[in-house]
């Protein structure tokens, strides 16, 4: 024995090792009170004594020495119990782990109150483990390590037994568990943990989830898998609150939607009668709304979701088309609604069943983006047979459909109810390409509606808002200019009254008229025109008034618009006829002659021959039949008006009514109308597209051909999508017109000549 | 252009006075000659009024290239044209022949015959002079400068010119004569001219070219087209 060492050294190890071997039995048999506070401190001072005992010079070894005795204690206790775990039916090893564990800990602790002077004095000031560290890592070494797998299959196995509907006892896993978390002991928290634990737990979990989704899949329909994947992600994040560490929760939930539905996502979305696509077709909600749920999920779950949304969006919407290009004649009403029906349907399940979500927004935006801009034929009722079938855009049926909204609204709908028709009409309205295309239609509506019909100032109003709110003021500015003009022609009508009545003008029947401001209105045709005198009188009366009350303004009287009110007097019946100007100006002639060819009535009116020739059909070989037209002796009368032929009043016409209006000549077909939209809307959208160029080219000075294309369009995109085609045409016009120039060296770089 | 070449073979520091005195020198001693040549060619195209004396055209350039080298045809002509700077579409003035000549020393016919066949040489080689010589073929070939050349006109000259060096030729050809058949024709502005070519160098497999070229839309409907000829042939049995 070393002579540094006090003699007592061995005697003291012995009673600490009688000490110990008391805590041990007494533990182990399970009293509460191990050792008296009496023999505790008797232990203790003995530990003091040997670790404050100094030799003189030589360095006291003695707490390193009661350390490793400290250190031989536990151990040999522990390996005295050792036990062989392979083998053992699981529930017995869980409870023995358990037992033997919570043991240890309490024997450790009791202990340390022994020994923990050597804390104090040695384990501090140098870089060995605490005592109770010591003690407790013991059992890590000499009983879990050995035990570790067999222990975490016992658990695993409880586990499963639970997954497959057994009842389990919960508390005996958690605690089972908590043997594995306990076990980073000053170490790593939890790294023994993780590895030793958690992760073969969530590889044996997926490999389970796995089994189960492949068989799920054979045996069930996707609704059920659904239902039955929902019900296991609850339990799982049961299990988890239960009896692991509230971290592996998280990585647990992750592996089983791992597991049942990202693996299984494609077979369950495109299965036979409960895929997605067949969800939407059977308008099955509730399982739209859990698809939806639990895709989302996962991480990139909903993107093949969408794409599915927007094919089966976009095959039924260009069924819609389909049909009413098929149908024998193409009606705007039934088009209009399918549309806004299809669109309803929609709306109301992302918005209920998709949560609104933005992914899903977007797929239903693009599929009616596809499917509004395609054209639709149409058949002209009654054309014969073999007569090629025209296309119509969506711009002007959607536009037809505003046209007749504005028309019947307020006498059909109450307001909410029209408000919220035009809501879905404007959504509907924005996935129109050709915008510029549908205020052209609807321009020309309008003016036809304001001139012509009488219109319900708040319809208009509050539709033409909600077009301002979608597209910019500038979009309806000129709209919401002839609704003012409209009002306005209103305040001047009244005043024209006054100033007559004030100068005692009278003419001798009434006369209104509207001011239209030019650029506003779609432009019309003006013709010269000799109106008759008492005409021409108040015309000019007006003219002047008008002049006198404005600046710098000239006015052009537009007489195809106009509308007359005769007197007529045939057959010594007297009758009231409404007419338009033209016709009125031709009937008023006969006042002065008998007779008038149709060359005559041209140098007369001051007319062209087209004009006179329409008036002249509805006048002599219409429904009312106020003129006769002579026919030449010998030959049977045409059908047609020539200018040679020649006319006279009809003094026997007779009519039931004493009011009637006069038929103008049918304007043809609207196929050719809305071609002629289209022609106007194709030059001005040439021009909006080298505008945009030498803007474009004036601010960038240079630009490579692909960024000037791209930019151009993006530019445009608010009113129409410029064809790349129509783009560069306009970029070699502009290029022969010397605004641009290529590069020298390369010729795909323009540049802007100042 | 050529103005810049002249300017550059007279160098620009060099004294003026040297030069002139040259020049004058080249002049006393060949005018005559030219002046004959000159008339001998002008003459050969039987020019009906006076006020043609001064111009050579028509079948004037016809026996010109006949003297030179027949069998290239009226290459010699453009090629002369270019050198001598003619500003007048198919036609050689009195004024630019003896200034022109001139100015490149050429003082007989021998002389004349080996300058433009030297020339010719030069724009085979040179892939800047023959760019050269193409851009300015544009005005020369066009009857009516105050419009676009006419289809016909610019096919016929393709012909001549871009023989060797464009692949697709006879079908741009075919291409162009088959379209200008169906409406109006519009001609052929400057800028399809000149980006032909570049096309001719730098596009050698039709399939190659994008659809989101920077070449002008005709080239693109060109391509589209010759394609689909393809495919067609290629599908016949």
């Amino acid at each position: 024995m070393d002579p540094d060492l006090p003699e007592t050294l061995e005697e003291d190890c012995e009673k600490l090792q009688a000490a110990f071997d008391k805590v041990v039995n007494t533990v182990e048999s399970g009293y509460v009170r191990p050792i008296s506070p009496e023999e505790q401190m008797a232990i203790y001072k003995v530990v003091y004594d040997q670790c404050t005992f100094s030799s003189g010079n030589a360095p006291n070894t003695i707490p390193d020495v009661l350390y490793n005795r400290y250190g031989d204690m536990v151990t040999r206790y522990l390996k005295e119990r050792r036990f062989e775990s392979a083998g053992m039916p699981s529930e017995a090893l869980l409870r023995l782990v358990v037992r033997r564990w919570e043991n240890h800990k309490m024997i450790v602790k009791t202990t340390v109150k022994l020994v923990g002077y050597l804390d104090r004095f040695f384990t501090k000031h140098t870089s060995v483990d605490s005592t109770s560290e010591k003690g407790l890592r013991c059992f890590l070494t000499h009983v879990y390590t050995p035990v570790k797998e067999d222990l975490r299959n016992a658990i695993f196995q409880h586990i499963e037994r639970e997954r497959e509907g057994e009842v389990v006892e919960r508390a005996l896993l958690r605690q089972a568990v908590m043997v594995f978390i306990e076990m980073g002991i000053g170490i790593e928290p939890f790294k023994v943990y993780l590895t030793d634990f958690e992760a073969p737990f969530l590889a044996f979990t997926g490999q389970f989830y796995q089994r189960e989704a492949s068989k799920w899949v054979v045996e069930n329909s996707a609704t059920e898998y659904m239902k039955k994947a929902e019900q296991r992600l609850m339990e799982e994040a049961q299990r988890a609150e239960a009896y692991l560490h509230r971290n592996s929760e998280k990585r647990l939930i992750k592996v089983v939607e791992e597991k049942l539905l990202a693996d299984q996502q494609k077979q369950l979305l495109e299965m036979e009668d409960t895929g997605f696509v067949a969800l939407l077709r059977d308008n099955r909600l509730d399982d739209i709304a859990r698809k939806y749920s639990l895709f989302s999920r996962i991480p990139k779950g909903l993107l093949p979701i969408a794409k599915l949304m927007y094919e089966y969006v976009t095959t039924e919407g260009k069924q819609i088309v389909q049909k009413h290009s098929n149908s024998p004649e193409l009606c705007y009403k039934a088009y209009t609604k399918d549309l806004l029906d299809v669109h309803q349907k929609y709306r109301s399940i992302l918005k209920n069943q998709l949560g609104d979500n933005v992914t899903f927004q977007k797929a239903v935006k693009d599929a009616f983006e596809a499917f509004v801009n395609q054209q639709v034929t149409s058949h002209v009722k009654g054309a014969p047979p073999g007569t090629p079938a025209g296309k119509v855009s969506s711009s002007e049926l959607i536009a037809n459909y505003c046209d007749m909204l504005m028309k019947n609204a307020a006498n059909k709908m109450d307001d909410d109810e029209l408000e919220d028709v035009l809501e879905q009409v404007v959504a509907i309205f924005g996935y129109i390409n050709d915008k510029d295309l549908f205020q052209e239609f609807y321009r020309k509506q309008l003016s036809k509606r304001l001139l012509v019909s009488t219109v319900n100032d708040d319809c208009e109003r509050s539709l033409i808002s909600r077009l301002k709110m979608r597209q910019g003021a500038p979009y309806t500015s000129r709209l919401e200019g002839m609704l003012k003009d409209k009002n306005l022609s209103a305040d001047w009508q009244t005043k024209f009254k006054g100033h007559l009545a004030e100068k005692k003008i009278s003419f001798g029947f009434d006369y209104s008229m509207q001011v239209l401001t030019t650029g506003c209105w779609p432009s019309f045709q003006i013709h010269t025109l000799n109106v008759p005198p008492q005409a021409k009188a108040a015309m000019d009366e007006f003219a002047a008034f008008y002049d006198s009350g404005t600046q710098s303004r000239k006015l052009r009287w537009v007489h195809s618009l106009g509308t007359v009110t005769l007197d007529g007097l045939f057959n010594k019946q007297k009758f009231q006829l409404q007419m338009t100007t033209f016709q009125a100006c031709v009937l008023l002639l006969f006042n002065q002659r008998d007779v008038f060819s149709g060359d005559e009535l041209v140098e007369e009116l001051n007319l062209p021959w087209e004009e006179v020739k329409k008036a002249l059909q509805s006048l002599a070989m219409g429904k009312f039949r106020l003129l006769l037209k002579d026919v030449v002796e010998g030959t049977k009368g045409s059908k047609g008006v020539e200018e040679a032929d020649t006319f006279r009043v009809n003094n026997d016409f007779t009519d039931k009514s004493r009011k009637l209006k006069i038929p103008t000549v049918v304007a043809k077909a609207n196929l050719k109308n809305s071609q002629q939209v289209q022609q106007s809307v194709e030059d001005t959208r040439r021009h909006a597209i080298e505008a945009c160029i030498v803007r474009i080219m004036k601010s960038r000075k240079q630009i490579e051909h692909p960024i000037l294309i791209s930019e151009c369009i993006a530019q445009l995109s608010n009113h129409f999508t410029p064809d790349p085609r129509h783009i560069k045409k306009r970029i070699e016009e502009l290029i022969a017109r010397e605004y641009i120039e290529r590069d020298a060296e390369k010729p795909s770089l323009y540049r802007y000549l100042a | 252009m050529a103005d810049r070449r002249r300017s550059a073979k007279q160098g620009n520091e060099a004294p003026k006075d040297p030069k002139k005195a040259a020049n004058a020198a080249f002049v006393a001693k060949n005018k005559p000659e030219l002046e004959i040549l000159f008339d001998r060619y002008r003459d050969s195209g039987h020019p009906e009024a006076d006020d043609k004396k001064d111009v050579m055209q028509g079948k004037a350039l016809q026996t010109l290239v006949a003297d030179v080298d027949p069998t290239k045809g009226d290459l010699i002509i453009y090629i002369l044209a270019w050198r001598l700077s003619c500003s007048h579409s198919l036609r050689i003035l009195r004024a630019e022949w003896f200034h022109g000549l001139t100015q490149l020393k050429v003082g007989s016919q021998a002389k004349l015959k080996a300058f433009i066949l030297s020339s010719m040489e030069d724009i085979n080689n040179n892939p800047e002079e023959f760019e050269d010589f193409y851009y300015y073929l544009y005005d020369f070939v066009r009857e009516d400068r105050t419009q676009l050349l006419k289809t016909e006109t610019a096919v016929q000259t393709w012909q001549k010119v871009l023989r060797q060096r464009f692949r697709h030729l006879d079908d741009w050809c075919a291409f162009l004569q088959e379209t200008a058949g169906d409406g109006e024709d519009l001609g052929v502005s400057r800028d399809v001219w000149r980006q032909l070519y570049d096309f001719s160098k730098n596009v050698p497999a039709l399939d190659k070219h994008g659809a989101d070229s920077a070449y002008p839309v005709v080239i693109d409907d060109f391509v589209e087209w010759a394609l689909l000829k393809q495919t067609v042939k290629s599908s016949k049995p």
